[in-house]
């Protein structure tokens, strides 16, 4: 497609220039103008000549591809979501903590491959879960219903995916 | 004309004062905290940009930064990895007076190599008319288009050597522009997936795919052949007195402005639009991820507490910064191609403007058509740094809600 554009392009500038010289080798007289209008005539059917070819041919822009999306850097993403597990994990700790249970372990299980990040399930230790003194007095399953709606003020879960292990 | 002067000076105005504003809105946290807890905050947040930093690969960005004289000097020959981190901190003080006078030996180094072929142009083209002025002397009436022919070869000539290596400044660039993207723009999206703007994500991959190989192809394959046919054309139009070409010349010039105005247009409408309604959903979803994760939990000092915080808000410190650093780039790339091209422009306007009345009216013509090609040149360039700028700009404002 371009090389027939370019080749246009060359014959119009090739007329032209032809018509120039013609011009300065011809002497003066009556033919002159002849000649000039015929030169004329000529560029502009050298300009029309590719026009009618357009007419009912297709176009094919194979030659300006759109080249495939960008990859993102998987291993970074990695890396971020377990940062942010790791968060999440310390300030679920955190918060049990500060109600009172002490050496309780938390674990979160996220889609870390993914590049949506998002909570799978959350596992927590009672095993050797010690009381402190403004939470005394309570039966095991008050404390797991304590805990639980801890976890899940701060993750958002659902209670069906928050384990506890006794 | 007008359009791209505007242009031209927006994209420059731009580029300078977007570094600063950047420094002033993401550097620092932008939330407030109880003064005891600032330096524990602002030391994790240091702690986390490192981490994060360490585990990004620059490798493209750092060769490409190798291999650019101009860009170079920007970086005041810091990796890029140590521009980051020193934007991320804050430090932006002193940059503009290097980069003003970094600016101004380019003006007039540029001046300065083009000053002997203005000289030649105008000493052929006033020698030129004087000889035909005289040409009585000679007898013959045809030896005055002769002159003229002689003339006029090799006016284009002198010019065309210079022309020719215009078009090969643009034609690097406008790669090296590519080359710079296809380097940024995965950073880019991997941060805006790490923030959680997946919805930003799939706005952005596609349009960034679609400006990094569709629109520059369509600028190296359609315009640049636009360029060279109007070129090509305006030299012979301006050979002879009987054949004249203007109006098939204004023909091809309106089909580049139309062609590059639609592009444009349509291109930044597009991700401009659909990005700003991916980055509200996407800020609604973060948002509501923030709220679920800390406010129903009424304890003094959560934010400090709050890791995941820190982790996030690190994360779009260095998308910023990472958006900063590649404009920074991209501004050390253009700056000498533009310069150089506006500075030949504005000569060959010159050139026009003193052969007019001294010398032949044809020649003047021819200069001052070419002066305004160059300007298709110099659009191109600005018109790809500006898409460019525009859609870093708009992932660097999505998804900062935090």
């Amino acid at each position: 497609m371009f090389g027939s554009v370019s080749a246009w392009i060359l014959s119009i500038a090739g007329i032209i220039s032809l018509s120039v010289i013609v011009e300065l080798m011809l002497p003066e007289g009556q033919l002159n103008k002849y000649i000039r209008s015929i030169f004329s005539f000529i560029v502009v059917l050298v300009i029309i000549a590719p026009l009618p070819g357009l007419i009912g041919k297709n176009f094919s822009f194979s030659d300006i591809s759109i080249s495939d999306n960008y990859t993102l850097q998987e291993d970074y993403i990695y890396q971020m979501n377990v940062y942010k597990t790791k968060a999440i994990q310390e300030g679920i700790s955190l918060d049990i903590k500060k109600s009172g249970y002490n050496n309780v372990e938390v674990s979160v299980s996220a889609e870390n491959f993914s590049t949506n990040f998002k909570i799978n399930a959350i596992y927590v230790e009672l095993r050797n879960l010690v009381i402190t003194e403004n939470a005394k007095h309570k039966d095991i399953l008050d404390i797991e219903h304590e805990i639980l709606e801890i976890v899940i003020a701060h993750a958002k879960v659902e209670a069906s995916e928050v384990h506890f292990e006794r | 004309m007008r359009k791209l002067k505007v242009l031209v000076l927006s994209i420059f105005m731009l580029l300078i004062c977007l570094s600063p504003i950047l420094a002033a809105n993401y550097t620092l946290p932008q939330i407030c905290f109880a003064a005891s807890a600032e330096e524990d905050l602002s030391d994790k947040l240091d702690d986390a940009v490192g981490d994060q930093l360490g585990d990004l690969d620059l490798s493209d960005l750092e060769d490409i930064l190798n291999n650019s004289g101009n860009a170079a000097d920007l970086f005041q020959g810091k990796s890029f990895l140590e521009k980051l981190a020193s934007i991320i901190s804050g430090d932006f003080a002193n940059d503009s007076t290097s980069i003003w006078q970094a600016l101004l030996n380019l003006i007039f180094d540029n001046l300065l190599s083009f000053l002997p072929i203005i000289a030649t142009v105008i000493a052929v083209a006033i020698l030129g008319g004087m000889m035909q002025n005289l040409k009585p002397n000679f007898g013959n009436k045809s030896m005055g288009s002769i002159i003229h022919f002689v003339t006029y070869g090799v006016v284009v000539i002198l010019i065309f050597s210079v022309i020719m290596r215009m078009i090969s400044v643009t034609t690097s660039t406008i790669g090296s522009i590519k080359a710079q993207m296809d380097a940024v723009f995965p950073i880019l999206l991997t941060m805006l997936t790490a923030v959680g703007g997946s919805v930003s994500v799939s706005v952005y991959q596609t349009a960034m795919a679609l400006l990094a190989s569709l629109i520059i192809n369509i600028f190296t394959i359609f315009l640049m052949p636009l360029f060279l046919i109007s070129t090509v054309l305006s030299l012979v139009s301006n050979l002879s007195n009987n054949v004249k070409l203007d109006k098939f010349i204004s023909f091809i010039n309106s089909m580049f402005k139309w062609v590059i105005g639609l592009v444009f247009t349509v291109f930044i409408g597009f991700a401009s639009i659909q990005g700003i309604a991916a980055g509200s959903i996407d800020g609604l979803s973060i948002k509501t991820a923030k709220f679920a994760i800390k406010s129903y939990v009424p304890i003094v000092g959560s934010y400090i507490s709050d890791g995941l915080y820190i982790v996030l808000a690190s994360s779009s410190l260095i998308k910023n910064a990472v958006g900063a650093c590649g404009m920074l780039l991209l501004a050390g790339t253009i700056i000498a191609p533009v310069i150089e091209l506006i500075i030949f422009m504005l000569a060959l306007k010159l050139m026009a403007g003193i052969i007019e009345p001294l010398g032949d009216g044809k020649i003047a013509s021819f200069v001052s058509t070419l002066s305004k090609n160059m300007t298709m040149l110099i659009s191109m360039i600005v018109a790809v740094s500006f898409m460019y700028v525009i859609l870093t700009g708009l992932v660097m404002c999505s998804a900062n809600i935090l």
